[in-house]
């Protein structure tokens, strides 16, 4: 019999039984819809987390406290607070930096009136807009005299408004609100930027770093210094002057490790997509794992199927079919399962990202090498769960066979 | 045709040794009639397996055709099988589900016969025993006497060597039973040989010899005297 026809039988095999066909394949459907669902939605988090990091704004660098190593004790990244306004100082304006602000940042109760909630506040300087791009819809960002004065002044994001008045357009210009209750007089309102997500501006309080220090926090340390390089190309530059006037101004002798870090967009970039992919990985690994669920499903089925057919096989071993065309039928009945429910699987895994990715304004992107390896994946299932099955039909005896009821 | 040559089959239950059949010899030419005949037990079965090449014997020689094929196995018998045996079933053994043409067309489909071909054969052998109407019909659609038939026309459509029927009207009505038999009487007219395993005497008196079997051992081999004539009248009423 030639493989045409073996294919041809086995297609009517499955035919004659719809209902166990059909719930076969659902394990493998489930499986590589998972896998393709996953992995599309993975890969969409991790675009649009790139997104958001590039949005934060360009040729930025970023400069945060370093180790402390005290008597040989490591106290880890961010341990030692080691940045002050001093440093920012030291760090110039030139060919290679356009803009340098420090940033501190905490969190307070807002209230105006009987309105009321949560924000992250930042405390900084004037540079921050030029750093950041923000824009400002009404009134004025902070400026040098503010943050020289501790003016208590404050710049709203319109989520905050919007929180405090129910409408991120209502007129809150020049109205005094409490953060922690210091009260600050609202100078300002930021374009609403219409991101989510970790540090968006749309959520947040801005005002001078010396107000935040001296009311809010009661310290003078600075949590980072955002410093814009004037170029992409001079990144390294100014990362470089950086590392410099810092070490001079920290004393730190030659041979030493610097107290503080230097990161750049790329830097953080690479760490955050090695979050997201640690996440799509993880997401893709326990849907593989139902999708070997389902491949043990098809042989479970299959196994099933070679008991209820015994007598079938006995009445083809008996009229001539060899144990070879008896493999075959069986293994092209599991590979047809497989492939069947790999390709309703792979519909299905993109209508589900996709479906996600409109509920969560996710990118989601499926890309081909997991349709492929899905697909692939699902066919080898077949095979690797059908071979047990349908050796064991090849192997009976007519006899036997025919005799059983 | 068919000769056996001290055909012995032991079965092994742990240390005890049964010997189904104990030293067989039987000829049977081209073109006989032929009804196998013993009590349960007797050896019958077995005989029927070895002569179908479902099993082999432990010892002896079995010429089919000329050729020994007492010590072939698996897919070889296979192939014997599908090219020199026809088989009939006491349980008609049709593949559920599956039409009668489909049925038919089975052993042409291992023998490598092509698909037109297949079916103008099978579509041929169904309307020699009087089902040209029904062969788009499964088996459940159909009633005994008509399915056995179904199986019949899959015995003969590769024109086998023998037809080899196990207690083929077993579970059928006498009525029935009459018609199978008018059919292998036929085919028996137009030269085929037939072998038939049973254990009723009525169906083996429509042979033309009996070969009867006893604790593993040929106790009689005779002719019959005048065989009788089955009615099929079914199967002349539509026209074969």
């Amino acid at each position: 019999m030639n493989f045409l026809e073996s294919i041809r039988v086995s297609l009517r095999a499955l035919r004659a039984n719809k209902l166990r066909s059909a719930l076969t394949m659902l394990g493998i459907i489930i499986g590589v819809a998972a896998v393709i669902a996953m992995v599309g939605i993975g890969n969409g988090a991790t675009a649009s987390i790139t997104s958001q990091i590039q949005g934060m704004g360009s040729n930025l660098l970023t400069i945060s406290p370093g180790q402390s190593n005290n008597g040989g004790v490591n106290g880890g990244a961010g341990s030692s607070a080691s940045l002050t306004m001093t440093d920012v100082s030291k760090i110039k304006i030139g060919s290679a930096i356009k803009a340098v602000a420090p940033m501190t940042s905490t969190s307070g109760q807002v209230v105006l009136g009987s309105g009321n909630t949560s924000a992250s506040i930042n405390g900084t300087t004037a540079d921050y807009q030029i750093i950041k791009n923000v824009t400002i819809t009404r009134g004025r960002f902070i400026t040098q005299e503010d943050v020289n004065s501790s003016a208590r002044v404050a710049v709203l994001g319109p989520n905050v408004v919007e929180n405090l008045m129910g409408d991120a357009n209502a007129d809150i210009i020049g109205k005094n609100i409490k953060i922690n209750n210091v009260p600050f007089q609202v100078i300002g309102v930021t374009t609403a930027t219409g991101s989510t997500g970790f540090q968006s501006n749309d959520d947040m309080i801005t005002a001078p770093i010396s107000t935040i220090q001296a009311r809010l926090i009661g310290n003078k340390t600075v949590r980072s210094i955002l410093v814009s390089a004037t170029s992409e190309d001079l990144m390294q530059m100014a990362q470089d002057e950086i590392t410099i006037a810092l070490r001079k101004a920290h004393k730190i002798p030659e041979g030493k490790e610097n107290d503080f870090r230097v990161q750049n967009q790329a830097d953080m970039l690479e760490t955050m997509q090695s979050v997201t992919q640690t996440m799509t990985m993880l997401l893709g690994g326990i849907a593989g794992i139902s999708l070997l669920v389902g491949g043990i499903g098809i042989m479970n089925i299959m196994l099933v199927s070679v008991t209820e057919r015994t007598r079938e096989i006995g009445i083809r071993k008996a009229i001539g079919a060899k144990g070879r065309d008896i493999l075959l039928q069986f293994l092209i009945e599991a590979v047809v399962l497989s492939v069947l429910g790999g390709g309703i699987g792979i519909a299905l895994g993109y209508g589900g990202a996709s479906l996600v990715g409109k509920a969560f304004a996710l990118d989601t992107s499926i890309s081909l090498t997991s349709v492929i390896m899905a697909f692939g994946f699902s066919a080898a299932i077949g095979i690797i769960f059908g071979v047990f099955p349908a050796r064991k039909a090849a192997a009976m005896d007519p006899i036997d066979a025919l005799r059983f009821e | 045709m068919i000769n056996l040559k001290g055909i012995k089959k032991i079965y092994a239950t742990g240390d005890i040794q049964v010997a189904a059949l104990g030293g067989v010899d039987l000829h049977v030419g081209a073109g006989e009639f032929v009804a196998i005949m013993g009590p349960s037990g007797s050896g019958k079965s077995t005989m029927m397996n070895i002569l179908g090449c479902l099993d082999t014997p432990t010892e002896g020689e079995y010429y089919l055709d000329g050729t020994d094929v007492a010590k072939a196995s698996g897919d070889d018998l296979s192939v014997i099988r599908n090219r020199k045996i026809g088989f009939v079933f006491q349980g008609f053994n049709l593949l559920p589900r599956t039409m009668a043409v489909e049925n038919v067309e089975l052993p042409m489909l291992y023998a490598g016969v092509g698909g037109k071909e297949r079916r103008a054969r099978a579509i041929a052998a169904l309307e020699s025993v009087g089902l040209g109407e029904r062969i788009h019909h499964r088996p459940k659609e159909l009633s005994g006497g008509q399915q056995q038939r179904v199986a019949i026309a899959r015995a003969l459509v590769t024109n086998p060597s023998i037809i080899l029927a196990d207690e083929p009207t077993g579970n059928l009505d006498s009525r029935s039973s009459e018609e199978v038999m008018a059919i292998f009487q036929r085919l028996h007219t137009l030269g085929n040989t037939i072998i038939i395993v049973t254990h009723e005497p009525d169906i083996a008196e429509f042979t033309e010899r009996i070969v009867r079997f006893r604790d593993g051992h040929i106790e009689g081999d005779e002719l019959v005297k005048n065989p009788r004539k089955a009615l099929g009248q079914v199967v002349e009423e539509e026209g074969v």
